[in-house]
C-alpha cells in the first residue's frame, strides 16, 4: 500500500515511517502539519492516510479538520486517525459522511504491531475501525432505564465488538466463542434494538454506529 | 427662506418652548405639593421604627425590627426615586448589597444590614421632613397669593372693609388696592415656574446624594469579591498543582521507572534465557500502555482538548461518555461563554460526578447546564444515598475554592428524591 503519514511529532513521525516501512507498505510522503498533508495529498492520493489529530498550525484539531476536507474533496479516501485522546465527538465528525474507509485509534495502539495492520488493512479496504475506548463511550447507558438495558451482557459485550468495527470471526476469538453464537447474539442484538437484520459486513457496522449515535 | 416662514418657524419655537415651561411647572407642582405629606409619613414612620429597634435591642427582636425599618425606608426611597424620576425624566439606580445565595437564610436576612444603601435610605427618610416643610410652606404661599391677587377683583368687594389696614405698613398699603392685588397675583404667578423649579432642585439635590449611588456600592462590593476569588483561585492553583505531583509521581513516574528495569532485566536475559526475556518484555508492553493511559487521563484533567476545541458542551458530553454511572446531558441556552467560565464550569462537573461514582451509590445521574444572560448555571444531580458534603472533603470543597476563583458560587445540598444535588452559577463576565 502506498501511505501518507502526518505527525508533528518527529519521534513519533519517524517511528511510524519505519514500522509501516517493515511491514512492506510504501511511505508516500511523511509531513508535520496540517497543510503539508493537504498539499502531500493534492500531489499524489495515496491508499491511506495517517494522521495525527492534534497539529501545526492551530495545535488543535488542525488534522481531523484536514482529513475531513480531503474526504470532501476525494471522496473515499481511506483515512486512520491517531491521537492521544479518544473521543466520541471527533469520530462522530468522521463517520458523518456515511462512506466507510476511516478509522479512529490512540496512539498506544500502535505498539500492538497486529492491531495496528489490521486497522490499515481494513481502512483501506473501506472498512471502519473505532478504538475499543470510543466503542465503549458509544455503547455507554445515558439513563438508569435507555434501550440498551434490554441487552444482556455477552450481547452488550458483542455490541461493543461489532463497534470498533470488528468482523465475526475476529469478535468470536475475542470472546472465545463459536462463529454459530456470535450469529446467534448478533441476530438477538439486531431483533432487539429494531435494526434490519440482512446486512453484512462494513453496512452492518454502519447502521449500528448510526443507531448509537441517533440514541 | 422667505421672512414669513422665519417668522412662523420662530413663533412655533417660542410657543414650543412656552408649552414646556408650562408642562414643567405641572410636574413641579405636583412633586411639591405631595412632599410634606409623604415626608411627615416616612419620618414619622422610620423614626417610630428605628427608635423601637434600638430599644429592643438587647432583646432579639431588635435585629429583625432593625432589618424591617431598612426595608421600609427602601420603600419610601424607591418611591421618592420613581417621584424624581416624573419629575426630571432622569432615572435614579441604587444597588442594595445582597449576600450569596449559598449563604444560610438567617444570615441572608440580616445580611440587609451590612448595606450602606438601605442605612443612606434611613437618613433620606430622616432628613427630608426639613426641607420638605420649608419648600412645601413656600410653594404652598407662592399659590396662595398667585390665585388671590389675580382673582380678587371679582370677589373683594364683598370683603368686610377694615379702615385702618390693621397689620399692613405703610410701605405695603399699594398692595391693598385693586390694582396692587392684581400686579401682586401677576408677579407671583409669572415667577412661579422659577420658584418651583429652585424648590424642586432643592429636593433633587437631596435625592440624588443619598438615592443615587449605584456605581459606588457596585464597586466596592465587586472590589471585595474580586479579593475573594483572587486568594481562592491563588489557593485552588496550589492545591492543583501539588496534586498533579503527586499524581505524576505515584503513576507513570513510578511505571516507567520500573519499565527500565524490566527492559534492562531481558537484555541481560536475552542469550541465556530467551523465554523470560519475553516474558519481561510482555511485561513491559503492559507497564508502557498503563503509564499511557494514566498520563492521558492526567492530561485530560489539567486541560481537556476537547474543551477548547469543541466547547463546553461537548466537554460535558465526553465526560458523560465515560462515566460508570449513566449519565444524561441537558442543555439550554446558545450564548457565547468565555473559555475562562466554560474551564470552571467543566471541571466543576468532572468533579462533581467523579463523587457520583466514588461515593453515591447511585444509579444514574443528570447534569443541566443553562446558559442565561449574564450568567451560566450547572446542576449536577443523582439518585444515590446523598449526604454529601462540603466539610466532609469530598473533593468540593477544593472545587468551591475553585468555583470562587471564577467568582462564582456552589451549593451542595440533598435533592428532593435523596442523592445530591450540586449547583453552581458563574458569572460570563
Amino acid at each position: 500500500m502506498r501511505i501518507i503519514i502526518a505527525d508533528d511529532a518527529a519521534l513519533i513521525r519517524e517511528g511510524l515511517v519505519r514500522l509501516v516501512a517493515d511491514m512492506g507498505h510504501e511511505v508516500v510522503a511523511s509531513v508535520a502539519s496540517a497543510p503539508e498533508l493537504v498539499a502531500a495529498v493534492a500531489a499524489e492520493v495515496p491508499d491511506v492516510v495517517v494522521t495525527d489529530i492534534r497539529m501545526p498550525p492551530r495545535h488543535q484539531d488542525d488534522g481531523l479538520r484536514a482529513a475531513l476536507a480531503l474526504r470532501l474533496s476525494h471522496p473515499g479516501l481511506p483515512v486512520l486517525l491517531l491521537s492521544q485522546h479518544a473521543e466520541r465527538a471527533y469520530a462522530e465528525e468522521l463517520l458523518a459522511d456515511g462512506a466507510g474507509g476511516v478509522g479512529y485509534l490512540l496512539k498506544d495502539r500502535v505498539g500492538d504491531l497486529g492491531t495496528f495492520a489490521r486497522a490499515l488493512e481494513t481502512v483501506a479496504a473501506g472498512g471502519t475501525i473505532l478504538d475499543p475506548e470510543i466503542a465503549q463511550q458509544l455503547v455507554r447507558q445515558r439513563r438508569a432505564d435507555g434501550p440498551l438495558e434490554r441487552l444482556t451482557a455477552r450481547e452488550r459485550e458483542v455490541l461493543t465488538l461489532m463497534a470498533e468495527g470488528r468482523t465475526n470471526a475476529a469478535i468470536g476469538s475475542a470472546l472465545v466463542l463459536s462463529d454459530g453464537a456470535i450469529e446467534k447474539h448478533i441476530a438477538s442484538i439486531f431483533a432487539k434494538l429494531d435494526l434490519p437484520a440482512d446486512m453484512d459486513g462494513h453496512r452492518r457496522v454502519l447502521a449500528v454506529l448510526t443507531w448509537l449515535r441517533a440514541r | 427662506m422667505t421672512a414669513s416662514t422665519l417668522t412662523t418657524n420662530a413663533s412655533r419655537r417660542a410657543s414650543r418652548s412656552a408649552r414646556g415651561v408650562v408642562a414643567q411647572l405641572g410636574r413641579d407642582t405636583a412633586y411639591l405639593l405631595l412632599c410634606l405629606p409623604l415626608a411627615v409619613a416616612a419620618s414619622v414612620t422610620i423614626t417610630t421604627l428605628l427608635t423601637t429597634s434600638i430599644g429592643t435591642l438587647v432583646i432579639w427582636i431588635g435585629l429583625p425590627l432593625a432589618v424591617i425599618t431598612l426595608w421600609t425606608a427602601r420603600g419610601f426611597a424607591s418611591l421618592e426615586r420613581l417621584r424624581l424620576r416624573a419629575v426630571d425624566g432622569r432615572e435614579r439606580h441604587a444597588t442594595y448589597v445582597v449576600s450569596a445565595p449559598s449563604e444560610s437564610p438567617i444570615r441572608r436576612f440580616l445580611g440587609t444590614l451590612k448595606s450602606p444603601q438601605a442605612w443612606r435610605d434611613v437618613i433620606h427618610a430622616l432628613v427630608g421632613i426639613v426641607p420638605a416643610i420649608v419648600t412645601w410652606t413656600i410653594a404652598i404661599t407662592w399659590i396662595s397669593v398667585a390665585l388671590a391677587g389675580l382673582t380678587s377683583w371679582l370677589w373683594a368687594r364683598w370683603l368686610p372693609q377694615d379702615a385702618d389696614q390693621t397689620g399692613v405698613p405703610p410701605w405695603l398699603e399699594w398692595s391693598q388696592t385693586a390694582l396692587g392685588q392684581l400686579a401682586l397675583g401677576l408677579v407671583f404667578a409669572a415667577s412661579m415656574p422659577w420658584v418651583f423649579r429652585g424648590l424642586t432642585l432643592v429636593h433633587v439635590q437631596l435625592g440624588d446624594a443619598l438615592l443615587d449611588r449605584a456605581n459606588e456600592d457596585i464597586l466596592s462590593a465587586r472590589v471585595g469579591r474580586l479579593e475573594r476569588a483572587r486568594s481562592a483561585a491563588a489557593s485552588a492553583e496550589a492545591t492543583a498543582l501539588r496534586r498533579l505531583e503527586r499524581d505524576l509521581h505515584d503513576g507513570p513516574q513510578q511505571r516507567l521507572v520500573r519499565l527500565s528495569m524490566e527492559i534492562s532485566a531481558a537484555q541481560r536475559a536475552l542469550a541465556s534465557k530467551p523465554e523470560k526475556a519475553k516474558e519481561l518484555l510482555e511485561s513491559a508492553n503492559v507497564l508502557t500502555a498503563e503509564a499511557l493511559a494514566e498520563l492521558r487521563a492526567l492530561t485530560r484533567g489539567i486541560a481537556p482538548p476537547l474543551l477548547a476545541e469543541r466547547g463546553l458542551r461537548a466537554a460535558i458530553e465526553s465526560l458523560a461518555d465515560r462515566s460508570t454511572v449513566p449519565v444524561a446531558v441537558t442543555w439550554s441556552g446558545t450564548t457565547d461563554v468565555p473559555l475562562g467560565v466554560e474551564t470552571a464550569a467543566y471541571f466543576a462537573v468532572a468533579e462533581a460526578l467523579a463523587n457520583v461514582a466514588k461515593h453515591a451509590g447511585a444509579r444514574s445521574a443528570r447534569v443541566a447546564v443553562v446558559v442565561r444572560e449574564g450568567a451560566l448555571a450547572v446542576t449536577v444531580e443523582d439518585d444515590g444515598k446523598g449526604g454529601a458534603h462540603r466539610a466532609k472533603g469530598h473533593g468540593l470543597a477544593g472545587l468551591a475554592e475553585r468555583i470562587e476563583g471564577a467568582g462564582g458560587t456552589l451549593a451542595v445540598s440533598d435533592a428532593e428524591g435523596g442523592g445530591t444535588l450540586v449547583e453552581v452559577t458563574l458569572p460570563l463576565q
